[in-house]
């Protein structure tokens, strides 16, 4: 009872597989956009845009660690697994927007460039298969 | 360029309305971020109510998704915060003003 239990309330890993990928889709995009960047308006836009798609990344895997973790909690404690994505959405909001702040005012770099790179970025969770 | 009441004027009304149409797209994020994940999660609730066996896939995909769609909100906070602390409309404002003085 109590292993149909834990099975009912756990987090698919196979799902979570799915991550690396969408990671490494995000990388590619990152570069790319960059290398667009880089271009375009030179190096401090390449920059810009490899800050940006840094924080989208960063977004995605402490997503995918976080659910990692919630997937192994939710084994021995099913339902204490949504404290993690209360936590985990809090921390995802206060740094990107602290990494935001940190970007555009005290690396100044370009605005509009690192939040095209970020929104850019996003595409890369398009990219999973189950 | 001589900074004339005129021009500090309109600096003023530049911020204002800048500070007006933050508030309006933090608005628009706010209340689109809520609908979103009403609902993502009211989907996940309808997906586990036909079929409770799949809530483990469910979840996982729903979290994603939540990620994705929290991006957005995001974007605009990061444009908000750009808008109101280095208006980038005062700039080209004070540049135009500039070049129609010479």
């Amino acid at each position: 009872m109590d292993e149909k239990r834990s099975q009912a309330t756990s987090i698919d890993i196979a799902t979570l597989s799915n991550a690396p990928r969408m990671m490494m889709a995000q990388a590619i995009i990152i570069l790319v956009v960059a290398a667009g960047f880089y271009g375009y308006q030179g190096s401090l836009a390449a920059q810009s845009a490899l800050f940006g798609g840094s924080i989208a990344l960063l977004n995605l895997w402490s997503n995918y660690l976080l659910l990692r973790k919630a997937a192994e909690v939710s084994k021995t404690a099913p339902g204490s697994e949504i404290s993690f994505f209360y936590i985990g959405a809090v921390q995802r909001f206060v740094t990107t927007l602290g990494l935001f702040a940190l970007g555009m005012w005290w690396l100044k770099l370009i605005p509009l460039v690192l939040l095209a790179a970020f929104a850019i970025a996003q595409l890369g969770l398009l990219f999973k298969t189950t | 360029m001589e900074m004339t009441n005129e021009i500090l004027a309109a600096i003023s009304t530049i911020y204002a309305y800048t500070a007006i149409g933050a508030g309006v797209i933090l608005a628009g994020a706010g209340l689109g971020s809520a609908l979103g994940w009403g609902l993502i999660c009211a989907k996940y609730l309808e997906g586990i109510a036909r079929q409770p066996e799949m809530r483990p896939q469910l979840m996982g995909q729903m979290l994603f998704t939540g990620g994705l769609m929290e991006a957005f909100p995001m974007i605009v906070l990061g444009l908000s915060m750009w808008f109101v602390t280095a208006n980038p409309f005062v700039g080209a404002f004070l540049s135009q003003a500039g070049g129609g003085a010479h």
